[in-house]
């Protein structure tokens, strides 16, 4: 089975990278098209189409253009049908952006095209034209918040989410948000994000808080509202004016908000560290004592999921598909969103914890996420969605 | 014959706009009173003014280099021709401070449209507009003044430490909106011996009274009321928190926030999570005009700031007679005062809010309308624009202190 696995940019995010990997195992070829960031390695079965510069953008296009004019003439003629009806390419530099885009697909004509961001469903719906299937990874904001703040977004997904031929969803939460937007259930599959275990060593936590020295707190993401930073440094606050001993660090960068709240509130064993490799962000992971997941909207997040199979125990937010990981005393602790009292609550209550009831819910959730979040599930599932698209 | 009065220029980013009260009713005033002023924008984006202004804007560094060289050259060579001793003392004041090489030439070039002038005052609307600028009052013999402003004096140093440590040295005096603003310059390096003075804003009264119209009810539902940016420091999701508090205590209430900005994603999903889409409206922007009706409509105004220089809005409120509750973001503190104007409440606290709306249903309707009167006379007596003005004047006319 041939299919491109769709984001713009290559290499992608993590998450989207685990997928690619994942699936080169399944023996399917894959095609990735876009501007290249980063010299990509990927198996020989990984297609790249792609362009670093302007020059390499426009030897891609004349590449194309040239093999369609001497191949496909029948294909090149209908792209030349399609493109007038699009009035918003109306200038010559659009125009070849969009063939850029999308003259890779059509002249490799994969089974599937799966993209990633839903957001532009819209302009790939044409690619069923050309028999090829499109599906669409329901993620995070796209779903949660882009149709709320855009009726234009919202307007988009009504129109299209019926005709998409297959949905996958990060969490089962975001399948039932999306239904509101027309999508057929028997369409939209569950596949949750998977972890190359083998980087992911679960190591055993001693104790949550030493008595001796302060609790060590993690947060982990960019500075956006919807990782509820503020509600977090809020609940420092109370953590400081109650007079526990705790150091909390945020991986990911500061926003204005952030510094001014630190500031005013006087917050002191506040660290902020700019976005680190990955490798020091599972080791960060790993001397944390808790992670913290404040977030108001999530798909799920892959840091929970990580810090789940590196043993260390995570208090997260009740907030978009965290409640299916995290279930409340078994594989780590819920708290509702926006209330710093409940998180600084919880945090007292977590390192108050014996060291036996810590270590087995960081087993359970390690247990968890052997059972449902690796490689081999997350493709499976993915493969199995593609086939069902097929028919 | 009369002495004449001293030329004043106000430097701000912008030409201000209709709703600017604090700038327009001062330059009107100032003019008025027979002063000149000038106005210096940093900006070329002029929102219209009245056609007796003077307004110069600062020249671009901006274009190809090819035309943008001969552009400074031009200009630098122009000032030398037409106030040769402004820009050389400029010059030796950025040489004495170190500034180098083609910063200091550029310096030259986007000052020189405060250069060509002589003052005796030049006004920063914002401690910002001083970056760059810190000789310039010096070099024309003009005594420099600036505006403490909320987000220019609480924020931006967090951002650029030591940002202000040139304009400590050469500012001549300070005017603060409120005394919480003295006090964060103080913590970021302003030296207790410069002279400052406190004039608070000032608002256009007429426009806001409640002309015998009756005042909004709290029953049976309660209507509060914002005006604000939706910007974090108006910490407007803790009072969308403290609407949920009320909803879930089974009040009948509808929250209208009136602007436009960043956060409008933020606080629409909140809004959205917390299922208050029917209680909570986003008006987006309104025209100033507009909101003195929006004020008679409501029976409470909430300030729900994080951080605050004093707000015109809070004013407003009160003479358009609601019920103010604020949080003790900085000015905001001397905006109200507690139990006799309005409410004051901690900020970042939703419960307090909600605790705070939900006495209010139960005072006695006498007590209310006691603060309402309280809130009308102290805006008339303390915040007019008359009296802001005569302060002004007087500001000008004290000697500043003195550098060697």
């Amino acid at each position: 089975m041939r299919v491109c696995v769709y984001t713009g940019k290559i290499p992608s995010t993590v998450f989207i990278e685990r997928l690619i990997q994942g699936l080169t195992r399944e023996n399917t070829e894959l095609l990735l098209v876009g501007h290249i960031c980063q010299d990509p390695i990927y198996p020989q079965n990984v297609k790249v189409e792609g362009y670093r510069n302007k020059t390499g953008k426009l030897l891609l296009f004349l590449r194309f253009l040239l093999l369609f004019m001497l191949k496909k003439r029948a294909d090149w003629k209908k792209i030349q049908d399609l493109i007038q009806n699009k009035p918003h390419l109306n200038t010559r530099s659009k125009k070849i952006n969009w063939y850029i885009k999308v003259l890779p697909v059509i002249w490799y004509k994969p089974d599937i095209f799966h993209l990633q961001w839903v957001k532009n469903i819209k302009e790939w719906l044409f690619l069923q034209e050309f028999d090829i299937k499109v599906v669409a990874s329901l993620r995070g904001a796209h779903i949660n918040y882009s149709p709320i703040a855009s009726a234009a977004v919202k307007s988009d997904y009504m129109e299209s989410f019926p005709r998409v031929d297959g949905f996958h969803g990060v969490s089962k939460s975001i399948c039932s948000e999306a239904w509101k937007y027309g999508i057929r259930p028997e369409r939209c599959k569950v596949i949750y994000s998977g972890l190359d275990l083998k980087q992911f060593t679960y190591q055993q936590k001693k104790q949550v808080s030493g008595n001796k020295s302060p609790l060590r707190l993690l947060s982990v993401g960019r500075p956006h509202w919807k990782k509820g930073y503020m509600y977090a440094l809020d609940a420092c606050h109370i953590l400081q004016s109650k007079g526990v001993s705790f150091t909390y660090e945020i991986v990911g960068g500061i926003s204005e908000e952030m510094l001014f709240q630190i500031h005013q509130l006087q917050l002191e064993n506040i660290t902020i560290h700019e976005p680190l490799p990955f490798h020091r962000v599972i080791k960060k992971i790993c001397q944390s004592d808790l992670l913290l997941l404040p977030s108001v909207e999530e798909g799920i997040a892959n840091v929970v999921l990580e810090a789940m199979a590196l043993g260390t125990p995570v208090i997260s937010t009740y907030c978009g598909g965290m409640p299916e990981v995290i279930r409340e005393g078994q594989t780590g602790w819920l708290i509702p969103m926006r209330d710093p009292k409940a998180m600084a609550q919880k945090i007292m209550d977590v390192s108050q914890k014996p060291e036996e009831e810590i270590q087995q819910i960081t087993r359970q959730a390690r247990g968890y996420i052997e059972k449902h979040h690796t490689l081999a599930t997350m493709s499976e599932g993915m493969v199995a969605l593609y086939n069902t698209v097929k028919g | 014959m009369r002495k004449a009065k001293p030329q004043i220029g106000l430097v701000l980013a912008k030409t201000p706009g209709y709703s600017e009260t604090f700038f327009n009713s001062k330059i009107h005033g100032l003019m008025e009173k027979g002063y000149t002023v000038k106005v210096f924008i940093n900006k070329k984006v002029y929102t219209p003014y009245p056609k007796n202004w003077i307004v110069q804007s600062q020249p671009q560094i901006q274009g190809p280099l090819i035309l943008l060289i001969p552009r400074i050259l031009l200009k630098i060579l122009g000032g030398f021709i037409l106030k040769p001793k402004n820009m050389v003392r400029f010059w030796r004041l950025e040489k004495k401070d170190q500034v180098r090489g083609i910063k200091r030439i550029l310096h030259l070039y986007s000052n020189s449209h405060i250069l060509m002038h002589n003052l005796a005052w030049l006004h920063f609307g914002f401690s910002t507009m001083t970056l760059g600028k810190e000789n310039v009052a010096k070099a024309i013999g003009a005594k420099m003044v600036i505006s403490l402003r909320g987000y220019d004096i609480s924020v931006y140093p967090l951002k650029h430490s030591g940002c202000y440590d040139r304009l400590w040295e050469k500012v001549d005096k300070v005017h603060t909106l409120s005394d919480d603003l003295i006090q964060i310059a103080r913590n970021f390096g302003m030296p207790s011996f410069v002279k400052w003075q406190k004039i608070p804003p000032a608002i256009c009264l007429t426009r806001f009274q409640n002309d015998g119209k009756g005042y909004a009810r709290l029953y049976p539902t309660i209507k509060i009321l914002s005006v604000a940016r939706l910007h974090w420091k108006k910490g407007l999701d803790y009072a969308l928190q403290a609407i949920q508090i009320l909803k879930e205590h089974g009040y009948s209430i509808h929250y209208t926030i009136i602007g436009e900005g960043e956060d409008w994603e933020k606080l629409n999903y909140a809004r959205y999570q917390m299922g208050l889409e029917k209680e909570i409206s986003f008006t987006g922007k309104i025209s100033h005009t507009k909101i003195p009706a929006y004020m008679h409509e409501h029976s409470i105004y909430l300030q729900p700031s994080v951080q605050e220089g004093f707000c015109n809005s809070v004013l407003e409120a009160q003479a358009a007679g609601m019920l103010c509750i604020v949080t003790n973001a900085e000015g905001l503190t001397e905006n109200i005062v507690d139990e006799k104007s309005g409410w004051i409440v901690p900020r970042r606290d939703p419960e307090a809010i909600a605790e705070k709306i939900m006495a209010l249903r139960s005072t006695p309707v006498e007590e209310l309308t006691q603060i309402r009167a309280a809130a009308i006379k102290r805006v008339a007596d303390a915040f007019s624009l008359t009296h802001q003005i005569e302060k002004f004047i007087a500001f000008y006319q004290t000697p500043a202190q003195q550098h060697g």
